[in-house]
């Protein structure tokens, strides 16, 4: 739950601890001041374990000094006062301690020669402080802002970083396989304490896999996407940014789960990677650059010496803006309330608004209209909803959940969108010349949106009336759920790309069976076989579909009927019509007629109607 | 040729009488008809039961049954209405009369005139009403006490209609089906109801699970921001009641709400999955004192209404939650049985009887003047009940009771229990109510048509309200409510394949009994695993519950019928230690463990992966099935067993999807996904109580 953010050095040189603070500060709306805390590559410079521990009095420090008694080389010695009678304690050992010392009654903050790690109550500037952070750098830094949800409040040692050995974590969800995580970590290092936040497991994932031998790429594929030890697989949400220690230098990586319900956004200099929860807090870490996002099931890695691998990154593009008008307001200085409350005035007073430098504001303009309206920046989450009758442009980024619910309103997003843009919008258009993130036109109900660049998975999701005009490329899922409009993609997007089938397996192995007990002939095996869509299995098999259909449980309720083709007359019309009017209300150029002459993927929705008739 | 308009305006008898296992029996509806006739709860007080609800345990110190109808009688309405008590509550800045928050039925659940009647009712007897998810009916939108609502759907929401009402709601999730969307099928979209939904007539309207920009405890907290700035007045949030509500309560809180309505298990709805109703969240009682303890620990319980729902029935009820910490009660199922409701379950269909929930094709109408006197009426009652309890207490304000658990002392419970509530433990007991298997026929929808079975209302909480077969009922399913979505089946994937450590890997975890050649040749089909096909192969060791198999076995199966179903230990109890042991030997990963047992759904079949089998039988579900298709030719009956096998894989995944889980993978051995309603058995399956 909350924000995090990271900057990895590509060149070595390091960057200041201070730079993750100011980018936790710029999302301080995902936080809370119950937490935050930051972790740094930093090397004992003897090579041993530095191992810091929370002490709230002198029975804990007992405790400590018998568990790490063996190992201890010196200390321990006081590290840290964070109030509340918790003090931090360092020792330097000569090895890690054993598991069992873990989480027994003593809360580590780290066991670790690569590491440092500094967390606690309060919000980020607060716990920086407390830790006298200024002026220190590294070249990998992590932090973490908190809002609670699963564990209590006021206990430091539930802040984030969690870390185990040489792997420090910051995450942003909730995970739903935390229990079947927890249980083989508990039983593999032979752990029995927890604090009960289930962020702590993922640290213990990746030091296990990494233990195990497996690189930064594997290790996304066994957590993310299952393929390693059945209980190591993450569910649920996350988005993880993380350090590993290695004599080398720091590994530093980000992963997000494959649906996105979380976001991370990343930038990329010469010499720095940026990766944080929203595209502002990036801005604000490095203001010259572009943040694109890390779609579902993406990573991103920085190896030692610099190399960076990635996958699911959208494209960096750069648009022109126009400057905007002396009158503007500056949002810099401005509250969200502030600048809300002028932009309403301005409106009122003369039917057009306009304002710049906006950092992640959030609720921008909510309700507002009728009226003309132009904003320079980064637009910040859950703007624009409930909009009526706005004509507006945004020369930047806007975040998640844009325009939602509007009616007869038109944005145009010169830039890029986050997830759940025109989500339920009723009427009105939506523009965008970047990339969208997930779930664009999620139970859209009426209207045009038109994506110029590319558009995550889920495009269209439970929709039900309206046209998306999709452009670029588009993810996976793409229409499920829908039951009503009309989406054209330009190009071809794979079956396996539109709504969601069962498992193909199954599919296939039902329709074997059919054969072998000789329901239908080997001719309409083959052709079911062949077959990818429903209608082509309903072709192939008939009223033998009825059956098979099951596995798709709704497909009398709606389902995207997909069809790659040159387009119909009337769909010409209507497609030039909403070109001609993007063209228009963009400004920017598109060789209409020869887009019109593309092959497109067409998706309605239809439905196969329950047959009565037949054995029941 | 209109057909003739039948106008309800009494009462008819209700459905189940004593015999019908459900908390909303004819005692209980008896008891809310009278209130709502005469003004006056009988009785005021129900004596301690030894099973039920922990509500029904539970026993307010120096409240003696006698001495308050006594003092009810000599009172008189009026004289009670004239005691010195209050026992209101001030709500987004109006004084309520009665702490009553009467449940978020929409227009469209409801045909119209009973959300008149609620409204009305609401205002005059100074309670307040949510009024669902589907428009704002215009007659509505002239009371007062209303509360707007904005729910995943969307539907009929604008800037204008945002800002009626004393406060908004953000509708997370309810407990009748934690983790469950909604689905308004096109043919109920029609006239009025499209229009007040903003909907084209004749479209299908869904609402997904989760609210898609709201994945987590800070994007709600962005919601309620956004909302309070928006309309200038207090947001609530209603969600489930699930182990982790605390928290969210906590989280809700510190966004800036106003408030958390916190809706138990068991409670009312028009439509649910029979399964979830059944298996997912946890009932109020277990719920609301760790939520104030939470609210109170982090700081921020004052100024914070913590609102309680889920079969709550009657003044007594709402005493008790204040004691236990909540501040107000939603009542739905109880207003709606003061209109006439006679608990039919049908409310899915559109076919009410009483004109509650008929959809507006059916030519009955609810008589919205009768309706709301009794709506009226009984609301009066409660306040009076509550003002007679308190000052029975010698307090003059409901207000002053809560959280003074230490009025409260609980009966026939566990320790475990008790700590939990923070009550004193009166009389030991188990809280698990165990009786004779219940057996239900397998719904035809299920055989014919591979649907799951929905109901209307709730009520059903094994274990609990009925009676449990063994100690699995008693776990409760962990649904997603805020802190992470829950994942709709049909749209998204749930992947319910399950691999076996040497490489098989069948469609489901569920594992069909080979009774007859027509049920192996739809399991085969479907790839499903069969009890034979596991049993012949060479890695492979049947032992009964209790008995460990032969070293090196790579495939174990307990079987329950190689013993008798009800000796000990449990199957399940089995299960857990075995998982256990293989997981401390190291071997975990190279064994599967199969369940073998008298089981009957997917509930089962969830509650046992979850405790550590790979793969589990629905053995009695599919022999009953054999049962009754028995006669018919073989096609008939492989494409019934194929439905039905095929309907247990739906309900499996929407019992994952419920709690945010999209494999299998994920479910094994996952027992934080499960808690259990009585502390023995928690103990004995390795899971945590309820409501921790």
């Amino acid at each position: 739950m909350c924000g995090i953010a990271g900057v990895a050095s590509l060149d070595g040189t390091p960057e200041p601890i201070e730079r993750v603070v100011e980018a936790l500060e710029a999302m301080r709306e995902r936080g809370t001041e119950h937490g935050a805390g930051y972790a740094a590559y930093s090397p004992e410079p003897r090579g041993l374990v530095r191992a810091r521990l929370f002490a709230a009095g002198p029975r804990d420090l007992e405790e400590a000094g018998r568990l790490l008694g063996p190992l201890l080389v010196e200390g321990p010695r006081l590290y840290r006062r964070l109030g509340h009678g918790v003090e931090v304690h360092e020792a330097l050992l000569s090895d890690y301690p054993p598991p069992a010392a873990v989480g027994r009654r003593i809360w580590f903050l780290q066991a670790s020669r690569f590491l440092e790690v500094w967390k606690s109550i309060g919000w980020p500037r607060e716990v920086a402080e407390a830790y006298r952070l200024w002026g220190r750098s590294s070249p990998a830094v992590i932090g973490h802002t908190r809002y609670p949800t699963n564990s209590p409040g006021f206990q430091p040692w539930l802040a984030h970083p969690f870390t185990a050995g040489e792997t420090v974590i910051v995450h942003n969800g909730d995970l739903s396989s935390y229990g079947a995580n927890r249980r083989m970590i508990s039983y593999s290092l032979g752990l029995s304490g927890f604090t009960g936040n289930d962020s702590e497991v993922i640290a213990y994932l990746v030091e296990m896999l990494y233990r195990d031998g497996l690189g930064p790429a594997d290790i996304v594929d066994a957590l993310v996407y299952g393929k390693g030890p059945a209980a190591a697989r993450l569910d649920g949400p996350y988005a993880v940014i993380y350090i590993h220690g290695d004599p080398r230098g720091p590994i530093f990586s980000a992963f997000v789960d494959r649906h996105h319900f979380r976001p991370l956004y990343v930038a990329r200099t010469e010499t720095r990677i940026y990766v944080a929860s929203e595209a502002a807090a990036v801005k604000e870490m490095a203001p010259g650059a572009r943040p694109v996002m890390l779609r579902g099931g993406g990573y991103i890695v920085v190896y030692p010496d610099g190399e960076v691998e990635a996958r699911g990154l959208t494209a960096w593009k750069e648009f022109g803006h126009p400057p905007p008008p002396p009158w503007a307001l500056d949002a810099s200085r401005m509250s969200r309330r502030e600048l809300n409350q002028a932009l309403a005035e301005m409106l009122a007073r003369r039917g057009y608004a306009a304002a710049y430098n906006l950092r992640g504001h959030r609720y921008v303009a909510n309700g507002l209209g009728p009226g003309r309206l132009e904003l320079w920046g980064t637009v910040g989450n859950a703007s624009l909803n409930l909009a009526e009758g706005l004509d507006v442009k945004i020369y930047g980024d806007a975040q998640e959940d844009l325009g939602d619910a509007m009616t007869d309103t038109r944005i145009v997003v010169y830039g890029n969108v986050g997830d759940s843009a025109g989500q339920a919008m009723r009427s009105g258009e939506l523009h965008i010349l970047g990339d969208a993130g997930n779930r664009l036109g999620v139970q859209m109900k009426g209207g045009v949106i038109v994506v110029r660049g590319d558009a995550g998975d889920y495009l269209a999701e439970f929709m039900a009336g309206g046209t998306i005009v999709a452009l670029g490329r588009v993810g996976r899922y793409t229409a499920t759920g829908m039951v009503g409009g009309k989406i054209y993609i330009r190009g071809h997007l794979p079956v396996s790309h539109i709504g969601k089938a069962p498992p193909r397996r199954q599919v296939e192995r039902y329709i074997r069976a059919l054969a072998d007990r000789g329901e239908i002939t080997r001719e309409q095996m083959m052709k079911a076989l062949a077959g990818q869509t429903v209608e082509e299995l309903l072709e192939a098999l008939g009223d033998k579909f009825r059956r098979l259909a099951k596995l798709w449980g709704v497909l009398h309720v709606g389902y995207p009927r997909a069809e790659y083709r040159y387009l119909r007359s009337e769909e010409q019309e209507e497609l030039e019509e909403i070109l001609r009017s993007h063209v228009k209300a963009t400004g920017q150029p598109l060789d209409i007629e020869d887009t019109l002459n593309h092959k497109f993927t067409v998706i309605t929705s239809v439905k196969v109607k329950p047959q009565d008739e037949g054995a029941w | 040729m209109a057909a003739r308009v039948r106008i309800v305006n009494r009462y008819i008898p209700p459905v189940g009488g004593l015999k019908a296992p459900e908390f909303w029996d004819a005692r209980r509806i008896a008891r809310i008809r009278a209130a709502a006739t005469i003004g006056l709860e009988k009785p005021l007080l129900s004596p301690v039961a030894r099973r039920g609800r922990l509500l029904d345990r539970l026993e307010i110190e120096g409240l003696r049954p006698r001495e308050l109808e006594a003092l009810a009688e000599k009172l008189g309405p009026q004289g009670i209405d004239r005691l010195d008590v209050d026992v209101g509550i001030g709500f987004a800045g109006v004084r309520l009369r009665v702490p009553v928050y009467l449940g978020d039925m929409s227009f469209g659940a409801l045909s119209g005139n009973p959300n008149i009647a609620l409204a009305r009712a609401a205002d005059a007897a100074g309670a307040v009403v949510g009024v669902g998810e589907g428009g704002l009916h215009p007659e509505v939108a002239k009371s007062r006490n209303i509360v707007i609502q904005w729910a995943s759907g969307r539907f009929g929401i604008d800037r204008y209609m945002l800002r009626r009402g004393l406060a908004v709601n953000i509708k997370i999730g309810q407990g009748a089906k934690p983790g469950i969307g909604g689905h308004l099928p096109a043919e109920k979209v029609t006239g009025e109801i499209a229009r007040l939904r903003k909907l084209p007539p004749g479209s299908e309207a869904l609402s997904p699970a989760p609210h898609h920009d709201i994945y987590s405890i800070e994007d709600l907290a962005q919601r309620v921001k956004m909302l309070a700035e928006f309309t200038g007045k207090p947001v609530l949030v209603k969600t489930a009641a699930t182990n982790q509500v605390g928290f969210v309560a906590v989280g809700t809180a510190r966004a800036g709400a106003m408030g958390i309505i916190v809706d138990g298990a068991g409670a009312g709805t028009g439509a649910t999955p029979k399964i979830v109703r059944d298996h997912v969240g946890v009932p109020i009682d277990y719920a609301v004192p760790r939520v104030h303890d939470l609210l109170v620990s982090n700081g921020v319980r004052e100024g914070f209404t913590l609102i309680a729902g889920g079969m709550v029935s009657a003044a007594e009820d709402i005493a008790k939650l204040v004691m236990l910490g909540a501040d107000m009660a939603m009542m739905g199922t109880a207003a709606l049985i003061a209109m006439g409701c006679i608990m039919c379950h049908i409310c899915n269909t559109g076919r009410c009887p009483t004109a509650l929930t008929n959809s507006l094709q059916q030519p009955v109408r609810l008589d919205v003047e009768w309706a709301t006197e009794r709506v009226t009426t009984w609301l009066r009652a409660v306040e009076r009940s509550l003002k007679l309890i308190v000052y029975a207490l010698g307090e003059d304000s409901l207000a002053r009771l809560r959280g003074r658990r230490s009025l409260l002392r609980l009966y026939n419970a566990d320790e475990a229990v008790a700590k939990l509530l923070g009550v004193e433990l009166a009389e030991p007991g188990e809280v698990a109510w165990y009786g004779d298997p219940h057996d239900e026929p397998i719904p035809r929808e299920v055989y014919e048509k591979a649907k799951t079975p929905v109901v209307g209302m709730g009520g059903v909480v094994p274990g609990y309200t009925t009676p449990a077969e063994r100690p699995l009922d008693l776990l409760r399913i962990e649904a997603a409510q805020v802190t992470r979505p829950p994942v709709d089946p049909y749209r998204e994937e749930i992947d319910i394949a399950t691999r076996l450590p040497d490489g098989t890997v069948y469609e489901a975890p569920i594992v069909v009994p080979c009774s007859d050649p027509a049920l192996v040749e739809a399991a085969e089909g479907l790839g499903y695993p069969t009890e034979c096909g596991l049993l012949e192969r060479p890695d492979a060791a049947a032992v009964p519950p209790g008995s460990e198999p032969p070293p090196g076995t790579r495939v174990v199966i307990v079987d329950e019928g190689l013993r008798g179903a009800r000796g000990k230990p449990w199957l399940e109890e089995w299960i857990v230690r075995l998982d256990d042991s293989y997981w401390r030997d190291g071997i975990r990963e190279t064994v599967a463990l199969v369940a073998l047992g008298g089981f009957r759904h997917s509930a089962d079949v969830y509650k046992l992966v979850a405790l550590g089998a790979d793969l589990v039988s629905a053995r009695r579900s599919l022999e009953r099935l054999r049962v009754k298709l028995s006669g018919l030719d073989a096609d008939r009956r492989r494409e019934a067993y194929e439905n039905a096998l095929i309907e247990l894989g739906w309900e499996l995944r929407l019992l994952m999807g419920a709690g945010g889980l999209t494999s299998v993978q994920s479910l094994r051995g996952n027992r934080w996904l499960l808690r259990s309603l009585d502390g023995r058995v928690a103990r004995m399956l390795e899971v945590d109580v309820a409501g921790y």
